[in-house]
Formats: C-alpha cells, structure tokens, sequence
C-alpha cells in the first residue's frame, strides 16, 4: 500500500495500459515474447486508489514548529500537535494512515484517536522536500494545529493558546479554504502568521462539540461573544448553502467560531469558556 | 445671483445629509441607539427573556410572541435563532438574545448577551 502511494505518479498510465490504451509492450518486444508467454508467472499489480490526496508541506509545517518554539512564551505550558478533522459528510477519519513521504524517505505518524498527531524533525524528509499524506482525497479533510495547555477546567480553552494555534497553523499552510469562501473569510494578507493579528480576522477555529456560546474571562472582565462569531458568522450568510462546500468547517459549522485575536485588551491568560449546545437546559 | 442660488442649495444639501445621518439605527451623528430586533420595538433583551420558557416554549410560540428571528439551521436538527439589535456604531453595543431550538422544536437553551463597551444600549 504504502510503495503503491509512492507510485502513485505512474498510476495514470498504468491504468491507460491496462485500458489497452497504450501499447502494453514494443512491437518487437511482442513478436519474442509471443512463444514463452504462456510460461511467465502471473503478476498482481496494485496501486494506491487515492487520487489527488491531501497533502501538506513537510517543510511548511515545520516552519510552523519552529514559530511554536520562538513563541512559546504566549503558552508558557502549552503543547503542540497538529489535527486532522472531516470537511465532508460520511468521511471516516478512523484507521487513517498518516505518511511523510519524499522521495526516498517514508516515516509513518501515529495518530492518535483524537485525531492529533506529532510531526518527527526528520534532516532527510526537510531535504527531500517531503509532503505530510494521508490516504485521503483532497477536500475530504482539513487540518489544524492544536496548542493546549494541560490541566485546564473542562469546557475551557486559553486564549494564548488559541492564538498561537492560529500562528502556527498560518505558518505551516494548513487552511484549507477554496477561492470563493477566501475571499469572504480570509484577505489577502491572510497566508502568514500576521494574518492572526489583524483587526477583523476570521480564522476558524473548531470546538470540541457543538458550541451555543462562547465567554471570554479575563479577571473580573466577563464578555460573551457575539453571534457574528460563532458557526463561521453564518448568521450574516445570506447564501450559507451555497457558499458552505467552500468552507473547510463545512460539516463542522455547530463548532467553528473565531476569536479577537488582535485585541490587546484580552491577555494571553484569557479563559475562552465554552456553552455547548448538549448541555441542557442552562442559561445565562 | 447665481452665487446666492448655489449657497442655498449647499445649505439645503447639508441640512438634509445631517438629517438623514441623525434617523434611529446609525449613522455618523446619530446616538448609539441601535434598532430593537423585536416584534414589538419597545420590548428590551432581558423583557424578551422573561416571556419563552425553557423546555416548554416552541418555534411558533416564540416567533408569535418575539417577532422573526435570524436562524441558522444545523444538519444536527439543532436551530439557533438570533435576535439582535442592529444598527450600532460598535457591534459590541449590540445586546442580543440567542435562543436555542432542539430537534424537536422546544426551546433547549437561552443566553441573553448584554451590551458591552462605550455607548452601550440599555437594550
């Protein structure tokens, strides 16, 4: 399987051979082989289904690692891995498997059943300019990377963390959005890590489980969100329908939200204090 | 003559620009007095809170009693309805209620989100 995704450039034409569109052999090469064809053992030819995989930058993610590292001040206690998550409905992310795979070099990552996994600082994968791949179509999946602090009350994230995940997450190119939805949630600025710091941005971020609120806390500061910014500011979407399969939160909609990242009045301490939906029957 | 004829129509210009930005709900001179998203313009956040129930009151019920709500559907069957007042300089301003339908169409969760900042509405 895995030698197959290796190969998997070939597939294309070894499937127009199969089809008899190309000449399964030069025509000389026939005519000597016509008389010991019947003696060549059988051959079982495989290759890897997965057409235009997902793919992402072995040296774009760990650029984005490095950024962790220089910015670990933000989440003194924090620890970064990255995430898979679905983008359409009906997509098994369980028993995923999970390459980094260049030219010669091939490491397989362990996912955890969170979906999370760590990416191995590997001198050969960087040099071969090597592509994190799992066995899953483009669009299928997005990615994120995920900062958390340990030890925190359930329910509840930190908003350096959050920001960091954002930084990071821009450095290592792992939104996923196409044009359409782009141009609505993300600027052009928005391919670097500066893009979490500008007034205004809308990175996504997604929940746990579906979100009804969102609070911020911050000493005796208390202030919800509004709904602009919950479920990728849908409430504002008069074309939500049309314009949702543009979206990597497509089939995440009840658990995106995004933050002020850029607001200097909430410190990197900040609780972000989730109300989800199942919780029943609270108020405020 | 003709410089008189153009004063007074700069005059009248202005006068119907200031009048135009001082209307409720916004505009550049207006006070921070955002639009009640209600039914019923003179009912607050708080007083729209205390007349659905929680675990009792349905879709129709509260659009009867509230007004149209904004609605965003989820595959979930889960409806989050929004009422919020419009029209605000800072949409922090803006307080809203947030209502939260079951599947099964019963009202499961309610937040009132207050007005924050400067200028903020009593709403």
């Amino acid at each position: 399987m895995r030698a197959g995704r290796r190969w998997r450039g070939l597939a294309p034409l070894l499937a127009l051979a199969l089809a008899g569109v190309l000449p399964p052999w030069p025509a000389g090469a026939q005519q000597q082989g016509a008389g010991v064809h019947a003696a060549l053992p059988g051959v079982t030819i495989t290759y890897d289904p997965v057409k235009d995989p997902v793919e992402k930058s072995y040296r774009r993610m760990v650029r984005g690692m490095d950024l962790f590292e220089r910015e670990h001040a933000r989440s003194p206690h924090g620890q970064l891995r990255f995430k898979l998550l679905p983008r359409k409905r009906g997509v098994d992310l369980d028993r995923l498997e999970l390459l980094v795979l260049g030219s010669t070099v091939e490491i397989p990552l362990d996912v955890a059943p969170d979906r999370t996994f760590v990416l191995p600082r590997d001198a050969k994968a960087w040099t071969e300019d090597a592509k994190v791949t799992p066995d899953r179509k483009a669009l299928t999946m997005t990615w994120r990377a995920e900062v958390r602090t340990p030890g925190l009350p359930a329910g509840t994230r930190r908003l350096g963390d959050l920001r960091l995940e954002c930084r990071v997450g821009m450095e290592a190119g792992l939104y996923s959005n196409s044009p359409s939805f782009i141009t609505r949630i993300f600027s052009e600025l928005s391919t670097t890590p500066a893009y979490c710091g500008s007034e205004g941005n809308r990175y996504l971020f997604f929940a746990d489980r579906p979100i009804f609120g969102v609070t911020l806390e911050s000493g005796a500061r208390r202030e919800m969100l509004p709904a602009v910014r919950l479920w990728a500011g849908a409430i504002d979407e008069p074309h939500l329908e049309r314009e949702l399969p543009y979206c990597d939160c497509e089939v995440l909609l009840d658990r995106t939200f995004f933050l002020p990242l850029a607001d200097p009045g909430w410190p990197d301490d900040t609780r972000v204090v989730f109300d989800y939906m199942e919780d029943r029957h609270a108020s405020d | 003559m003709q410089a008189i004829d153009r004063s007074v129509f700069a005059a009248l210009l202005a006068s119907l620009f200031l009048a135009g930005c001082a209307t409720r709900g916004g505009g550049w001179f207006a006070p921070d007095e955002p639009d009640s998203p209600f039914g019923d313009p003179e009912l607050t956040v708080p007083a729209a809170a205390l007349l659905v129930r929680l675990g009792e009151s349905r879709k129709d019920e509260v659009q009867g009693r509230l007004g149209k709500a904004e609605v965003v559907r989820f595959d979930s069957g889960y409806e989050a309805w929004v009422y919020r007042a419009r029209g605000a300089r800072d949409p922090r301003a803006a307080p809203e209620l947030v209502l939260l339908f079951d599947p099964g169409g019963v009202l499961a969760k309610m937040r009132t989100r207050p007005a924050y900042g400067v200028g903020a509405a009593a709403g």
